[in-house]
């Protein structure tokens, strides 16, 4: 908020916006799947965007880092040895209609993808999107961001934030690569008033009221989870109710681990990078066929460790959840973050 | 990056998914918040479905077999071949020296149009599917042991109900989604019992675990039954016949026979005799089991007689082992019907179907797959894998091995596959339309997403192009006109079409209500009928020389060896099948081991009186002292294992067997 600059949009000037970032881009928001489910898909018109929206399945990381990430490829040519060949996804992407905590969960893989050595296949991508988020005025029944300072509202982190109000949309700034595409069509914008800027704060505060039953007490689990207090038997017994599905791992917008796989078929082969859960047993089996994580308290423990504990926090500056509350949607058990730093306030299951 | 939703490939429960396509990639799979199955989760398996379409391993070419190896050809040498040799071995042997096997995980037009091939094209009812054997076939026909493998539970009732039995199944490796509910209901209180050899993931969490001796399962339901009409109150004659049948079931009889400590089966059968809504999940692992239909008709009748709510509660959850194992049998892949379990012997039936396919089936029933191997000159096989449904997996490739004409449509080079003389590459669950039903007779779209590699087709394309070669076309626009035909010729699937599945999540079959309340189609526990002699039990006999119980275990590393995990580049190695052990494991207890001298992992022999294997020893508390427990789907589980036949239906089995373990 404070000095940046805002705007507010209504229809049919925000269908035209939309036309705009269609010409130079590809574009990335919330779109009716079957049933009620919405999911983050390519949108192709205006109308295909579901601006009414709670929650989407996936997170927005299946564009920046997918699910399949090709590599390289290669092929082998006779005497000339091998061709290698990187895979640079190079497409110029607009995520439009994104919630704040999707928008943290961008910020949080930025972080992870820049810190050891820059990632260059996720920059590539990322380097190229722009984020434009809306803010969440009414959260999803199993949302908690609140509790992660990830929404529902930002103050910063995002290209555009959007605010719907009445019949029309705030549009707040915040950063250069925003403000750019509202200079690229700036006729359709007018300057936001006093009036509207209170309607948004106000907003904000009744939003954060309206949460469910679903809260994080993380002050207890990231204390406990730091300095080893959690007794054995608390990742016993949520082991017990794994059944290793890898879904937390994959719906979390903030979770990053992958293995490496190669396939090759007649000369010809791609290298490739795939989704892992670090709660699958043979996730840290090594090559010698020693596993040091073989019980599944080991895994449960080590993964709450890397989304809890400060010395992961620090360094990748939040803990890991943004609370979108897909984990509580995914588990197969009732393992979601939620219930697990609830039961490690407790010291019980 | 279009979101296609679909259906599961892998287990019976049929778990609703998105495949996201990038470009003509299937990249990523998403999982359906609404989906009624699903509920917004998937297993492992359900998160790497969208790995087996863009396999290095597919099969994109036909291959013939030329010499030793197989060579790649083209579709019209492939078909050329099939047909030609079809046909002499027709006109040599007749009809009966053709066999076809269609497959629990092709969609409902696929396995259709193999029954309408085989039927009118080659004219032989041997027509089956290998793992139909873990479905009672043969007492399937009498409405008494009908509804024991045809669900009228669905999967929420696991949610609804006020005590849970596990009845010899592990949902946690089979059935995830089933496991999935049964975690959320005993996080909700309710109580669960689990009655299992080996101990699964969901018996840590159950109020009572009872570990019978292997072939005692009957004994135990009895004894059971025994205390629960003790103390509950069951209504008139039934309640009578029943407990003179088990009077002599005692709970300390049956400790006597099971192994199990009379408080537990008191406490247990006390827990079902209080309980208004029991809901007794079971799986192959209980039909297999050598008093298989015995002990599931004791375990109905124990549900019905404490079972106090209305009549719209059913306490039998099967959960059947695929994605189409269902729709299989629903499309006639059986020997002795056609869809919608109508008989080749009616001649009404035969009529109808030669009316609306110019032929009219053969008479008399064909034969079973494990028959059809061994006496069968030629076969026709749609995806299926007998070497891995059949309980002799050595036996089934040496009967493959001697067929003189063997055709296998196959995305991948299994070990069937790699037997044939032809191969017809065939396209996966992501790049075909078509259906598939649920253990719950849940009818769901399959969509395809992409097409499929090279010159791979679809299954029901292949055998559009087959039938059209032997002069009988079938001739279909799309899945969705085979589906219009199968729903005017089968009551059961009367009225689906795929605009209505497109509405909402899939459709329960019947929708005909008339249909729904048919006792003869659908079956249903005979009430007054009274369970099975009890006396005999099926637990080998143990001496000095072979004192443990071996028995298999159809849950145990089930997904290990498949081919849709084998092939799948992340999922086989989340499943532990990028290094499969070079031996089985064999789960044995501590206190046997420590008395044995064995460590963990340490090479033992395990000896019957007929012979032996090698195996690498597994200790667990999950087995009781006295019992060890194999795979079911180790390579050498049949040379350890009684093979028998069941004496009323054929259907061959492995028992549990009198073994000794020895240090290498």
């Amino acid at each position: 908020m404070g000095q940046l600059p805002a705007y507010v949009i209504g229809q049919p000037a925000l269908s035209t916006w939309v036309e705009t970032m269609l010409d130079r881009a590809e574009v990335v928001a919330p779109r009716a799947a079957h049933g009620e489910d919405v999911t983050y898909d390519v949108v192709h018109t205006p109308e295909q965007v579901a601006w009414g929206y709670t929650t989407s399945l996936a997170p927005l990381k299946r564009f920046l880092f997918p699910q399949v990430d090709p590599l390289l490829r290669w092929s082998r040519q006779g005497d000339e040895g091998l061709q290698l060949e990187p895979s640079y996804d190079e497409r110029e992407r607009v995520f439009l209609a994104v919630r704040p905590c999707d928008v943290a969960g961008v910020l949080f893989l930025d972080r992870v993808f820049t810190r050891d050595r820059e990632d260059i296949y996720y920059l590539s991508r990322r380097r190229r999107s722009t984020l434009i988020a809306l803010t969440c005025t009414e959260p999803g029944e199993n949302c908690f961001c609140v509790c992660a300072d990830a929404g529902p509202f930002l103050d910063a982190g995002y290209d555009l934030q959007l605010t719907r109000l009445s019949d029309e949309y705030l549009v707040e700034v915040g950063s250069d690569k925003g403000a750019a595409l509202i200079g690229e069509a700036d006729g359709l914008f007018a300057p936001a008033t006093e009036g509207a800027m209170r309607t948004r704060r106000d907003l904000e505060k009744e939003a954060e009221t309206r949460f469910g039953e679903h809260q994080a007490y993380f002050a207890a689990a990231l204390r406990k989870v730091t300095f080893d207090q959690v007794p054995d038997e608390l990742w016993d017994g949520m082991a017990e109710r794994c059944l290793e599905c890898g879904g937390c791992a994959f719906v979390c917008p903030t979770c990053t681990c992958f293995l490496v796989a190669d396939s090759e078929r007649g000369g010809e082969g791609e290298r490739a990078r795939l989704w892992d859960s670090c709660l699958y047993r043979a996730y840290a089996l090594e090559a010698s066929g020693h596993n040091p994580r073989a019980e599944g308290k080991h895994r449960v423990k080590a993964r709450f460790f890397h989304k809890l504990s400060y010395q992961f926090a620090k360094p990748l500056e939040a803990h890991g959840c943004v609370g979108c509350g897909r984990c509580v949607t995914t588990c197969m058990g009732s393992n979601d973050m939620p219930a697990v730093t609830a039961r490690i306030r407790r010291g019980a299951m | 990056m279009p979101h296609v939703l679909t259906t599961c490939p892998y287990c019976g429960c049929g778990c609703g998914l998105y495949l996201q396509v990038d470009g003509r990639r299937v990249l990523g799979t998403a999982a359906s918040a609404g989906h009624p199955v699903a509920r917004g989760r998937l297993c492992a398996k359900g998160w790497h479905a969208h790995e087996v379409s863009s396999s290095s391993q597919r099969l994109r070419r036909p291959l013939i077999r030329r010499g030793e190896g197989l060579e790649e050809a083209s579709w019209e040498e492939a078909l050329d071949l099939v047909t030609s040799r079809f046909g002499e071995i027709k006109t040599a042997g007749g009809a009966r020296a053709i066999g076809v096997l269609g497959s629990p995980r092709a969609t409902n037009e696929e396995n259709f149009l193999l029954s309408k091939l085989a039927r009118s094209c080659f004219g032989t009812n041997n027509v089956d599917f290998s793992a139909r054997l873990e479905a009672l076939p043969g007492l399937f026909d009498l409405p008494k042991y009908r509804h024991l493998t045809l669900s009228a539970a669905s999967l929420d009732d696991i949610e609804r109900a006020d005590l849970i039995v596990l009845w010899q199944a592990d949902p946690a490796e089979e059935h995830p989604a089933a496991a999935s509910r049964v975690l959320r209901a005993v996080a909700g209180g309710v109580p669960l019992i689990e009655v299992a050899a080996r101990s699964g993931q969901l018996g840590r969490l159950a109020a009572i675990r009872l570990s019978p001796i292997p072939g005692t399962e009957l004994q135990l339901a009895a004894g059971l039954l025994h205390v629960a009409l003790s103390t509950a109150e069951p209504a008139g004659a039934e309640g009578d016949g029943l407990a003179a049948s088990v009077d002599s079931c005692t709970p300390e009889h049956t400790e006597t026979i099971t192994g199990v400590p009379t408080e537990d089966i008191v406490r247990a059968g006390e827990m079902l005799a209080a309980s208004a809504r029991p809901l007794a999940v079971y799986s192959r692992g209980a039909t297999l089991g050598p008093q298989g239909p015995e002990v599931l008709t004791t375990l109905a009748a124990l549900c019905r007689v404490v079972s106090n709510a209305s009549d719209s509660w059913s306490s039998l959850l099967w959960l059947s082992t695929y994605c189409n194992f269902q729709g299989a049998r629903d499309m006639g892949v059986v020997p002795y019907f056609l869809s919608g379990y109508q008989a080749v012997s009616d001649q009404n039936v035969r009529d109808t179907f030669a009316h609306a396919w110019g032929a009219s089936p053969p008479t008399e029933p064909g034969l079973p797959s494990w028959e059809m191997l061994g006496t069968v000159r030629a076969m026709l096989v749609m995806g299926d894998d007998p070497t891995a449904s059949l309980p002799d997996a050595a036996a089934v490739r040496e009967a493959l091995a001697k067929l003189e004409f063997l055709v296998v449509q196959e995305a991948f080079l299994t070990p069937v596959a790699q037997a044939a003389h032809v191969v017809l590459p065939s396209a996966t669950f992501a790049e075909k339309d078509g259906t598939f039903t649920n253990t719950e007779r849940r009818l769901q779209r399959v969509r395809k997403a992409v097409e499929p590699p090279g010159e791979a087709r679809a299954d029901w394309e292949i055998l559009c192009e087959i039938a059209r070669r032997f002069g009988r076309p079938m001739e279909y626009e799309s899945p969705a006109q085979v589906m219009a035909e199968i729903a005017s010729l089968t009551p059961i699937y009367s009225d689906i079409s795929y605009d209505r599945l497109d509405e909402g999540w899939g459709l329960r079959w019947p929708l005909d209500k008339a249909v729904a309340t048919d006792q003869a189609l659908l079956g249903a526990a005979a009430a007054g009928e009274e369970p099975a002699a009890v006396e005999q039990s099926g637990a080998p006999g143990v001496d000095d020389d072979f004192p443990l119980v071996l028995t298999a275990d159809h849950a145990l590393e089930s997904w290990a060896a498949d081919k849709l995990v084998v092939n799948a580049i992340g999922l086989r190695r989340q499943q532990g099948a990028d290094r499969p052990p070079s031996l089985p494991q064999i789960a044995i207890n501590p206190a046997d081991a420590e008395s044995l001298d064995l460590r963990p992992g340490q090479r033992a022999r395990v000896r019957c009186r007929n012979g032996g294997i090698e195996a690498a020893v597994r200790i667990t508390d999950a087995v009781r002292q006295g019992v060890v427990v194999l795979p079911a789907g180790a390579r050498e589980s049949a040379a350890v294992l009684q093979s028998s036949t069941n004496p009323e239906t054929g259907v061959p089995l492995l028992r549990p067997r009198a073994v000794c373990i020895e240090k290498v």
